[in-house]
């Protein structure tokens, strides 16, 4: 396996090179072959996001507000020389980074809200999303916390801003709906659909013209009724994941459906032509724990993480909360299990799922690990020294380890005669006869 | 061997001859060791080989693989920043308790106005929320704030703040033993006091032992001659506070000043109090053998 881990500590990103049973945790389990260090700035300009766009291209969002376009290349691996033919045989990645842009983030706006939000920490802006515009591949939004969507464009392997759109901050999410474009029905000259929200800030849909100019918000989520106690519920959507629209609906006009997990783990099921408030709003987390992220696990996804299906219905998803579970329930809100249970010990920063087979998970523990979706077993776990911000899988192809070629020992075969293997069965019969016989006592 | 199996059927008979073996035993030991000593006092490298050989195992040195332990710090420069205020300035500490606390908290609070430098406490007040008081604080350039936890009478933890961003450290507190219960306890003077950190050797080891770094000033008052230890043990962490005198070139005397208390780390939290970084659970006790600093 092959993966690009983020780590905040260092601002670098690290490439690891494993097998499966890889943990760095037991002294005497496989250990990586390859944990090689790339592109290391520091803990203010450490990575947010990271993507991968193409087979050899990567986007990279850093907390000082620089996005950089990131070229990697496959080397030889400097071998030490002692046993070349006993080592494994893989390449190293190198990145080198070909172009970047500076100044997308901006904390004025997050100053204003700080007031009233429930953070405790000064307001600092971050990128929060990332994302190629479906059907054009040159185009990528990028949204910062403080509620900027800028439009990047990436011709000739240089990136450099369209424009920038204002939407009301605080957002924790933007979300694009890319289900089209993977049933073919996107157009280049359609618009573009986003979803977004935050702390104070109900779920929004916008339109983006397909030149990019104009965003209008067409749609705006209505929160859930009062609670039992006749309190307002807070506001504040963590994560929004599209589905396929119904396709009865489709000539009625817009009808989108998604889901959304709130902040305080309340999983909300929304069709838009339904109304404006949630159709369920499922409470999934104890003693309102803080929800923090949402991945579905047994559907295929668009590369933006939307739902390739228009059912609701036998999802499996998993919700990490601020302490360390990552919790896999089904969509009536029952726990099914847990990914790492009693092996995570901090906040899981990180969660993504691989085509409904592998689970990536990285977080505050320092440690980057990948799990099988179906069984929830580890498959790796690697100590990367840093807290993980992302992570993006390479390949999962194993490396051949070179055997020592064992002479295979040939099982002796007795000599078997069988006249004397006869002699012997008829001397241990007759002294088996001999040892049973009892004298009988009158 | 037991008494019982002497196989003596009289009680008084069998005590007697258990007696006897035990103390022959004895002198058998004791004259083993008295012959060895002799051997090792001539011959010191015998002594040597021996304590090289028998090396007693312990909980500690038989504790569970940590890749962490002693290893190099990533982005240790910048994390240092984070905890020495860039500034340089010295650190400055707000004390408070919790919302509504009694006698035994102020006591503690007492206390640690003695142990920490640069310190100001504020009565804690009904209806101000952990982010205002932060918020107070970082207005007026402070660097640390630090929570006494009071429950039903009794000093049970004490929260640790790193302003302006976190990290958040809450510990539990036990094996108080004040001043007065010190049989011969010296007086501590207002001079800042050297630091001696004891075993913080894992990644979050490390983190904690940065805490207590930060929290007291880097330039202590040598004359003062007075020494704080934060020595770990089993991820246990021994608070002591001593007076050194050197009374020759080889000695050096040492008068205990007091408290004595024990800090476990219970959670660390990114910035105030928010997302977990570690925190201990019922299920890390199982393991008698892996300790996480």
């Amino acid at each position: 396996m092959r993966f690009l881990v983020a780590c905040d500590d260092g601002g670098s990103i690290k490439e690891v090179i494993c097998n499966r049973q890889t943990n760095t945790s037991v002294q005497t389990a496989l250990q990586p072959f390859h944990v090689g260090t790339h592109l290391a700035e520091s803990l203010d300009h450490r990575v947010e996001i990271m993507k991968s766009i193409s087979e050899d291209r990567l986007l990279v969002a850093r907390a000082n507000g620089s996005v950089q376009l990131i070229k990697r290349s496959q080397l030889p691996r400097d071998s030490d020389g002692k046993n070349p033919d006993m080592e494994p045989v893989f390449t190293v990645s190198d990145l080198e980074v070909i172009s970047s842009i500076q100044g997308l983030l901006d904390d004025e706006p997050l100053l204003n809200t700080h007031k009233q939000s429930k953070r405790r920490s000064k307001a600092r802006d971050g990128f929060i999303s990332l994302h190629v515009v479906p059907g054009k591949p040159d185009r990528v939004l990028c949204a910062s916390r403080s509620g900027l969507i800028h439009v990047l464009a990436l011709e000739n392997d240089s990136i450099h801003r369209m424009l920038t759109h204002t939407v009301k901050a605080p957002l924790e999410f933007v979300q694009i709906y890319d289900n089209n474009a993977v049933e073919g029905k996107a157009k280049p000259q359609t618009s573009i659909t986003i979803g977004f929200g935050g702390e104070e800030n109900l779920v929004k849909l916008a339109k983006l013209s397909s030149d990019f100019e104009n965003l209008d918000v067409f749609w705006q989520a209505k929160n859930v009724s009062n609670d039992r106690l006749d309190l307002k519920v807070p506001i504040w959507p963590m994560e929004l994941i599209f589905l396929n629209s119904l396709p009865s609906a489709e000539e009625e006009g817009e009808n989108y459906q998604f889901l959304t997990i709130s902040h305080l783990g309340h999983f909300r099921r929304y069709q838009t032509a339904r109304g404006r408030k949630p159709m369920s709003s499922l409470p999934l987390l104890p003693k309102n724990e803080i929800a923090s992220q949402i991945k579905i696990i047994n559907r295929s996804l668009t590369s933006s993480g939307n739902v390739i299906a228009a059912n609701f219905e036998e999802l499996k998803f998993l919700v990490t909360d601020s302490k360390k579970n990552i919790i896999l329930f089904d969509t009536s809100g029952n726990v099914i299990g847990k990914y790492g249970n009693g092996d995570i010990t901090g906040f899981a920063s990180f969660v993504d799922v691989i085509e409904q087979r592998f689970v990536l998970q990285g977080g505050f523990d320092r440690y980057a690990r990948i799990f099988d979706a179906e069984s929830r077993n580890v498959l790796c776990k690697c100590y990367v020294g840093a807290k993980v911000s992302s992570i993006v899988l390479l390949d999962d192809k194993e490396i051949d380890i070179p055997q020592l070629e064992t002479k295979t020992k040939k099982r002796k075969t007795r000599n078997t005669d069988d006249a004397a293997d006869a002699e012997e069965d008829e001397e241990l019969w007759n002294s088996l006869e001999k040892s049973s016989k009892k004298n009988k006592v009158d | 061997m037991a008494p019982e199996e002497l196989r003596i059927g009289n009680k008084l008979k069998r005590q007697e001859l258990f007696a006897q073996l035990k103390d022959q035993k004895n002198k058998e030991r004791h004259q083993m060791r008295q012959t060895r000593a002799k051997e090792e006092r001539e011959n010191p490298e015998l002594k040597e080989k021996r304590l090289k050989e028998n090396v007693t195992n312990t909980i500690d040195s038989l504790r569970v693989y940590d890749e962490t332990y002693n290893g190099a710090v990533e982005g240790e420069e910048a994390d240092f920043a984070r905890f020495f205020n860039s500034g340089g300035e010295p650190p400055k500490i707000l004390l408070t308790t919790n919302v509504n606390a009694k006698k035994k908290a102020y006591e503690f609070a007492n206390v640690l106005i003695e142990i920490l430098p640069n310190v100001t406490f504020v009565k804690r007040k009904f209806g101000y929320k952990l982010k205002e008081i932060v918020e107070f604080c970082n207005n007026r350039n402070y660097t640390d704030l630090v929570i006494i936890n009071e429950d039903k009478k009794k000093v049970t933890g004490l929260t640790f703040i790193h302003l302006p961003e976190g990290p958040t450290f809450y510990f539990k507190i036990s094996s108080y033993v004040e001043v007065q219960k010190i049989v011969g306890h010296g007086r501590p003077t207002s001079h800042i006091p050297e630091l001696i950190l004891n075993n913080f050797n894992t990644r979050l080891g490390k983190t904690v032992g940065k805490l207590f770094q930060s929290i007291f000033p880097q330039n202590p008052d040598f004359e003062g001659r007075q020494v704080i230890t934060l020595h770990n043990q089993r991820d246990y962490i021994f608070f002591r506070r001593h007076r050194y005198v050197f009374r020759n070139e080889e000695k050096v005397g040492l008068q205990e000043l007091g408290p004595q208390f024990t800090l476990k780390l219970q959670r660390l939290q990114h910035g105030i109090k928010e997302e977990t970084e570690w925190e201990h659970s019922a299920d890390m006790d199982k393991e008698k053998k892996k300790f996480y600093l």
